[in-house]
Protein backbone atom coordinates (compact mmCIF):
# COMPACT_ATOMS: atom_id res chain seq x y z
CA UNK A 1 0.00 0.00 0.00
CA UNK A 2 1.41 3.54 -1.08
CA UNK A 3 0.53 6.38 1.25
CA UNK A 4 0.96 9.81 0.13
CA UNK A 5 1.95 12.41 2.92
CA UNK A 6 1.56 15.89 2.94
CA UNK A 7 4.66 17.80 4.99
CA UNK A 8 3.87 21.68 5.91
CA UNK A 9 6.26 24.43 6.86
CA UNK A 10 10.61 23.19 7.71
CA UNK A 11 9.30 19.45 6.53
CA UNK A 12 8.40 20.71 3.35
CA UNK A 13 11.03 23.13 2.72
CA UNK A 14 14.09 20.94 4.39
CA UNK A 15 12.33 18.00 2.01
CA UNK A 16 11.75 19.89 -0.93
CA UNK A 17 8.32 18.18 -1.81
CA UNK A 18 5.26 19.29 -0.31
CA UNK A 19 4.25 15.51 -0.92
CA UNK A 20 5.79 12.46 -0.68
CA UNK A 21 5.18 8.63 -0.93
CA UNK A 22 5.66 5.94 1.85
CA UNK A 23 5.05 2.50 0.47
CA UNK A 24 4.26 -0.99 2.88
CA UNK A 25 3.78 0.63 6.31
CA UNK A 26 0.80 -0.01 8.17
CA UNK A 27 0.67 2.90 11.14
CA UNK A 28 2.17 6.12 11.77
CA UNK A 29 4.89 5.12 13.90
CA UNK A 30 6.18 2.75 10.64
CA UNK A 31 5.42 5.91 8.43
CA UNK A 32 7.67 7.76 10.13
CA UNK A 33 10.27 5.54 10.86
CA UNK A 34 10.50 4.85 7.11
CA UNK A 35 9.84 8.15 5.93
CA UNK A 36 13.15 9.39 8.33
CA UNK A 37 15.16 6.31 6.68
CA UNK A 38 14.34 7.42 2.71
CA UNK A 39 14.60 11.61 3.56
CA UNK A 40 17.83 12.06 5.03
CA UNK A 41 17.37 15.60 4.46
CA UNK A 42 14.20 15.67 7.06
CA UNK A 43 15.82 12.67 9.44
CA UNK A 44 16.68 14.26 12.10
CA UNK A 45 13.32 16.38 12.48
CA UNK A 46 11.64 12.69 12.42
CA UNK A 47 13.11 11.25 15.08
CA UNK A 48 14.44 11.50 18.45
CA UNK A 49 16.38 9.51 20.64
CA UNK A 50 16.07 6.67 17.80
CA UNK A 51 12.46 6.52 18.15
CA UNK A 52 9.62 8.45 15.80
CA UNK A 53 9.26 11.93 17.55
CA UNK A 54 6.75 12.88 19.38
CA UNK A 55 6.77 16.31 19.03
CA UNK A 56 6.03 15.75 15.37
CA UNK A 57 2.12 16.95 14.87
CA UNK A 58 0.29 14.69 12.85
CA UNK A 59 -3.32 14.82 10.99
CA UNK A 60 -5.35 12.22 9.32
CA UNK A 61 -8.17 13.18 7.17
CA UNK A 62 -8.13 16.26 9.31
CA UNK A 63 -8.04 14.65 12.45
CA UNK A 64 -5.45 14.88 15.15
CA UNK A 65 -3.23 11.76 15.43
CA UNK A 66 -2.27 10.93 18.65
CA UNK A 67 0.81 8.81 19.68
CA UNK A 68 -0.68 6.98 22.80
CA UNK A 69 -3.80 5.76 20.40
CA UNK A 70 -2.09 4.16 17.36
CA UNK A 71 -4.01 3.31 14.35
CA UNK A 72 -3.77 0.74 11.28
CA UNK A 73 -3.50 3.24 8.49
CA UNK A 74 -6.00 2.76 5.61
CA UNK A 75 -5.96 2.88 1.50
CA UNK A 76 -6.78 6.85 0.57
CA UNK A 77 -5.86 8.54 4.25
CA UNK A 78 -4.70 11.51 4.18
CA UNK A 79 -1.66 12.57 6.34
CA UNK A 80 0.01 15.56 7.16
CA UNK A 81 2.89 15.97 9.51
CA UNK A 82 4.01 19.15 10.95
CA UNK A 83 7.50 19.94 13.32
CA UNK A 84 7.08 22.07 16.30
CA UNK A 85 8.01 26.09 16.34
CA UNK A 86 8.29 28.00 19.80
CA UNK A 87 9.92 31.18 18.17
CA UNK A 88 8.84 34.81 19.49
CA UNK B 1 -17.20 48.24 35.09
CA UNK B 2 -16.02 51.41 34.49
CA UNK B 3 -17.49 53.24 31.20
CA UNK B 4 -16.07 54.83 28.59
CA UNK B 5 -15.12 58.87 29.30
CA UNK B 6 -15.34 60.75 25.81
CA UNK B 7 -11.76 60.81 25.41
CA UNK B 8 -12.32 57.13 25.20
CA UNK B 9 -15.28 57.52 23.30
CA UNK B 10 -13.64 59.22 20.84
CA UNK B 11 -10.10 57.37 20.22
CA UNK B 12 -12.57 53.78 19.43
CA UNK B 13 -15.03 55.39 17.29
CA UNK B 14 -13.98 53.97 14.43
CA UNK B 15 -14.09 49.85 15.77
CA UNK B 16 -16.98 50.30 18.34
CA UNK B 17 -19.41 50.44 15.12
CA UNK B 18 -17.80 47.08 14.00
CA UNK B 19 -21.08 44.79 14.58
CA UNK B 20 -21.00 42.15 17.25
CA UNK B 21 -18.52 44.20 19.22
CA UNK B 22 -19.65 48.28 20.24
CA UNK B 23 -19.18 50.22 23.16
CA UNK B 24 -20.28 47.11 25.11
CA UNK B 25 -16.70 45.47 23.81
CA UNK B 26 -14.69 48.28 24.31
CA UNK B 27 -15.82 48.44 27.81
CA UNK B 28 -15.06 45.07 28.23
CA UNK B 29 -11.27 45.69 26.36
CA UNK B 30 -10.75 49.02 29.23
CA UNK B 31 -11.58 46.82 32.25
CA UNK B 32 -9.59 43.58 31.45
CA UNK B 33 -5.90 42.74 32.11
CA UNK B 34 -3.92 41.08 29.47
CA UNK B 35 -0.61 39.45 30.52
CA UNK B 36 2.51 39.38 27.44
CA UNK B 37 5.58 37.57 27.88
CA UNK B 38 7.87 38.34 25.67
CA UNK B 39 7.95 42.07 23.97
CA UNK B 40 9.59 40.57 21.25
CA UNK B 41 9.24 40.19 17.42
CA UNK B 42 5.98 39.03 18.30
CA UNK B 43 5.08 39.90 22.16
CA UNK B 44 5.86 43.45 20.83
CA UNK B 45 3.16 43.89 18.04
CA UNK B 46 0.50 42.20 19.72
CA UNK B 47 1.33 44.53 23.37
CA UNK B 48 1.37 47.46 20.16
CA UNK B 49 -2.32 46.53 18.64
CA UNK B 50 -3.52 46.00 22.06
CA UNK B 51 -2.56 49.56 23.45
CA UNK B 52 -4.13 50.71 20.21
CA UNK B 53 -6.90 48.69 20.79
CA UNK B 54 -8.26 50.49 24.51
CA UNK B 55 -7.16 47.30 26.70
CA UNK B 56 -7.26 48.40 30.04
CA UNK B 57 -4.18 46.98 31.79
CA UNK B 58 -1.11 45.16 30.92
CA UNK B 59 1.83 43.36 32.68
CA UNK B 60 4.61 42.77 30.66
CA UNK B 61 7.61 40.67 31.18
CA UNK B 62 10.50 41.17 29.07
CA UNK B 63 14.16 40.74 30.24
CA UNK B 64 17.67 41.90 29.19
CA UNK B 65 18.88 45.55 27.03
CA UNK B 66 18.03 46.06 23.51
CA UNK B 67 20.57 45.00 21.48
CA UNK B 68 21.45 45.46 17.10
CA UNK B 69 19.88 42.31 16.87
CA UNK B 70 15.94 42.88 18.05
CA UNK B 71 15.93 46.10 15.30
CA UNK B 72 14.78 43.74 12.56
CA UNK B 73 12.05 42.47 14.63
CA UNK B 74 10.92 43.80 17.58
CA UNK B 75 9.05 47.34 17.37
CA UNK B 76 8.56 48.53 20.43
CA UNK B 77 12.82 48.49 21.05
CA UNK B 78 14.27 51.94 19.13
CA UNK B 79 17.80 52.47 18.35
CA UNK B 80 18.26 54.87 20.59
CA UNK B 81 17.41 52.84 23.37
CA UNK B 82 20.50 50.08 22.41
CA UNK B 83 21.86 48.96 25.67
CA UNK B 84 19.39 50.34 27.91
CA UNK B 85 16.40 47.97 29.25
CA UNK B 86 14.04 46.59 27.17
CA UNK B 87 11.24 46.81 29.18
CA UNK B 88 11.73 50.35 29.57
CA UNK B 89 11.73 51.00 25.65
CA UNK B 90 8.31 48.62 25.59
CA UNK B 91 6.38 50.83 28.42
CA UNK B 92 7.81 54.33 26.40
CA UNK B 93 6.82 53.39 23.45
CA UNK B 94 3.05 52.10 24.77
CA UNK B 95 2.51 55.11 26.59
CA UNK B 96 3.58 57.69 23.79
CA UNK B 97 0.37 55.70 21.55
CA UNK B 98 -2.10 55.20 24.72
CA UNK B 99 -1.31 57.31 28.28
CA UNK B 100 -4.36 56.10 29.28
CA UNK B 101 -3.04 52.66 29.41
CA UNK B 102 -1.64 50.97 32.79
CA UNK B 103 1.53 48.81 32.57
CA UNK B 104 3.12 46.78 35.03
CA UNK B 105 6.48 46.40 33.45
CA UNK B 106 8.64 43.61 34.53
CA UNK B 107 12.55 43.41 33.70
CA UNK B 108 12.47 39.50 33.68
CA UNK B 109 11.30 36.56 31.78
CA UNK B 110 8.80 33.98 32.99
CA UNK B 111 11.00 31.82 35.34
CA UNK B 112 9.58 29.05 37.80
CA UNK B 113 10.11 32.07 40.59
CA UNK B 114 7.89 35.15 38.99
CA UNK B 115 5.90 32.44 37.15
CA UNK B 116 2.28 32.34 39.73
CA UNK B 117 2.98 36.17 40.71
CA UNK B 118 3.00 37.90 37.24
CA UNK B 119 0.18 36.09 35.94
CA UNK B 120 -2.57 35.46 38.83
CA UNK B 121 -4.29 39.03 37.66
CA UNK B 122 -4.59 38.76 34.40
CA UNK B 123 -7.89 38.06 32.45
CA UNK B 124 -5.99 36.88 29.45
CA UNK B 125 -1.95 35.41 28.99
CA UNK B 126 -0.69 35.69 25.45
CA UNK B 127 2.14 33.37 25.07
CA UNK B 128 4.91 34.87 22.78
CA UNK B 129 8.56 33.50 24.40
CA UNK B 130 11.09 31.97 22.26
CA UNK B 131 11.58 29.13 24.74
CA UNK B 132 9.24 25.70 25.48
CA UNK B 133 10.60 26.16 29.18
CA UNK B 134 8.61 29.48 29.26
CA UNK B 135 5.66 28.79 27.12
CA UNK B 136 5.28 25.47 29.57
CA UNK B 137 4.97 27.63 32.79
CA UNK B 138 2.81 30.24 30.99
CA UNK B 139 0.18 27.09 30.06
CA UNK B 140 0.80 26.00 34.17
CA UNK B 141 -0.59 29.47 35.17
CA UNK B 142 -3.38 29.66 32.69
CA UNK B 143 -4.21 26.34 33.85
CA UNK B 144 -3.63 26.88 37.60
CA UNK B 145 -5.95 29.97 37.63
CA UNK B 146 -8.28 28.67 34.59
CA UNK B 147 -7.51 31.95 32.27
CA UNK B 148 -7.76 31.99 28.60
CA UNK B 149 -4.33 31.72 27.16
CA UNK B 150 -3.71 32.52 22.98
CA UNK B 151 -0.53 30.54 22.16
CA UNK B 152 1.41 31.51 19.12
CA UNK B 153 4.62 30.49 18.18
CA UNK B 154 6.78 31.41 14.62
CA UNK B 155 9.99 30.10 12.75
CA UNK B 156 11.42 31.35 10.05
CA UNK B 157 8.14 31.91 7.57
CA UNK B 158 6.16 29.90 9.17
CA UNK B 159 3.70 30.12 12.37
CA UNK B 160 0.43 28.70 14.58
CA UNK B 161 -1.83 30.07 17.06
CA UNK B 162 -4.29 28.39 18.68
CA UNK B 163 -6.46 29.88 21.82
CA UNK B 164 -6.31 27.60 25.07
CA UNK B 165 -9.31 27.44 27.54
CA UNK B 166 -8.14 25.45 30.40
CA UNK B 167 -10.80 22.66 30.92
CA UNK B 168 -12.45 22.92 27.72
CA UNK B 169 -9.47 22.86 24.84
CA UNK B 170 -6.11 20.98 24.27
CA UNK B 171 -3.41 22.70 26.40
CA UNK B 172 -0.16 23.36 25.23
CA UNK B 173 0.89 19.92 26.68
CA UNK B 174 -2.11 18.47 24.88
CA UNK B 175 -0.41 19.55 21.52
CA UNK B 176 3.27 19.03 22.96
CA UNK B 177 3.41 16.21 25.74
CA UNK B 178 7.64 16.80 26.05
CA UNK B 179 9.67 19.26 24.94
CA UNK B 180 10.81 19.38 21.83
CA UNK B 181 14.59 18.30 21.89
CA UNK B 182 15.94 20.15 18.72
CA UNK B 183 14.18 23.46 19.18
CA UNK B 184 17.11 26.38 19.75
CA UNK B 185 16.91 29.83 21.23
CA UNK B 186 17.97 31.13 18.34
CA UNK B 187 15.59 30.92 14.80
CA UNK B 188 15.51 32.43 11.19
CA UNK B 189 13.20 35.64 11.41
CA UNK B 190 11.57 38.45 9.72
CA UNK B 191 9.82 40.95 11.35
CA UNK B 192 6.91 40.87 8.70
CA UNK B 193 6.12 37.22 10.22
CA UNK B 194 6.41 37.96 13.82
CA UNK B 195 4.05 40.41 13.40
CA UNK B 196 1.93 39.11 11.27
CA UNK B 197 1.06 36.36 14.07
CA UNK B 198 1.59 39.27 16.46
CA UNK B 199 -1.80 40.80 14.87
CA UNK B 200 -3.32 37.33 14.78
CA UNK B 201 -2.80 37.21 18.44
CA UNK B 202 -4.31 40.54 19.30
CA UNK B 203 -7.25 39.65 17.23
CA UNK B 204 -7.58 36.95 19.30
CA UNK B 205 -7.49 38.59 22.56
CA UNK B 206 -9.99 40.90 21.52
CA UNK B 207 -12.25 38.34 20.42
CA UNK B 208 -11.91 36.46 23.72
CA UNK B 209 -12.47 39.41 25.84
CA UNK B 210 -15.08 41.26 24.13
CA UNK B 211 -17.21 38.18 22.96
CA UNK B 212 -17.02 39.03 19.54
CA UNK B 213 -16.78 36.29 16.69
CA UNK B 214 -15.20 32.89 16.79
CA UNK B 215 -11.60 32.07 18.51
CA UNK B 216 -9.58 29.57 17.45
CA UNK B 217 -10.33 27.34 20.42
CA UNK B 218 -9.98 23.61 19.51
CA UNK B 219 -7.78 24.93 16.54
CA UNK B 220 -4.37 25.33 15.33
CA UNK B 221 -4.39 27.78 12.53
CA UNK B 222 -0.80 27.00 10.90
CA UNK B 223 0.48 29.56 7.65
CA UNK B 224 3.65 29.58 5.98
CA UNK B 225 4.33 32.87 3.96
CA UNK B 226 7.28 31.61 1.60
CA UNK B 227 4.39 30.14 -0.34
CA UNK B 228 0.72 32.21 1.55
CA UNK B 229 -0.34 28.91 2.47
CA UNK B 230 -2.98 28.39 5.17
CA UNK B 231 -4.29 25.58 7.41
CA UNK B 232 -6.83 24.83 10.01
CA UNK B 233 -6.32 21.86 11.67
CA UNK B 234 -8.99 20.33 14.87
CA UNK B 235 -6.75 19.49 17.94
CA UNK B 236 -7.49 16.64 20.24
CA UNK B 237 -7.60 16.99 24.30
CA UNK B 238 -5.61 14.38 25.71
CA UNK B 239 -7.36 12.43 28.21
CA UNK B 240 -3.75 12.03 30.05
CA UNK B 241 -2.74 15.19 29.64
CA UNK B 242 -0.14 15.51 32.37
CA UNK B 243 -0.77 19.62 33.16
CA UNK B 244 -4.48 19.55 32.09
CA UNK B 245 -6.39 16.04 32.35
CA UNK B 246 -8.37 17.03 36.01
CA UNK B 247 -9.92 19.99 34.72
CA UNK B 248 -13.23 19.78 33.79
CA UNK B 249 -15.31 22.99 32.72
ZN1 LIG C 1 -3.51 19.43 28.37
Amino acid sequence: MLHKVKLWGQLKHLAGDEYVQVADVSTVNELILKLAEEREEISHMLISEGQANPSILVFINDNQHLWETPRDLKENDSITLMSPIAGG
Amino acid sequence: MKPLNQEEKDTYAWQTTVPGFGEEGQVKLKNSTVFISRCGGLGSVVAYELAAAGIGKMILAHGGNVKHSDLNRQLLMTHDWLGKPRIESVERRLKELNPRLEIEAVNANVNEENAQELMAQADLIIDCAPLFEERYLMNREAIRNNIPLVECAMFELQAQITTIIPGLTPCLKCIYPEKPAAWKRRFPVFGAVSGTVGCMAAMEAIKVLSGLGDTLENKLLSFDLRDMTFMKSPLIKRDHCPACSGLHS
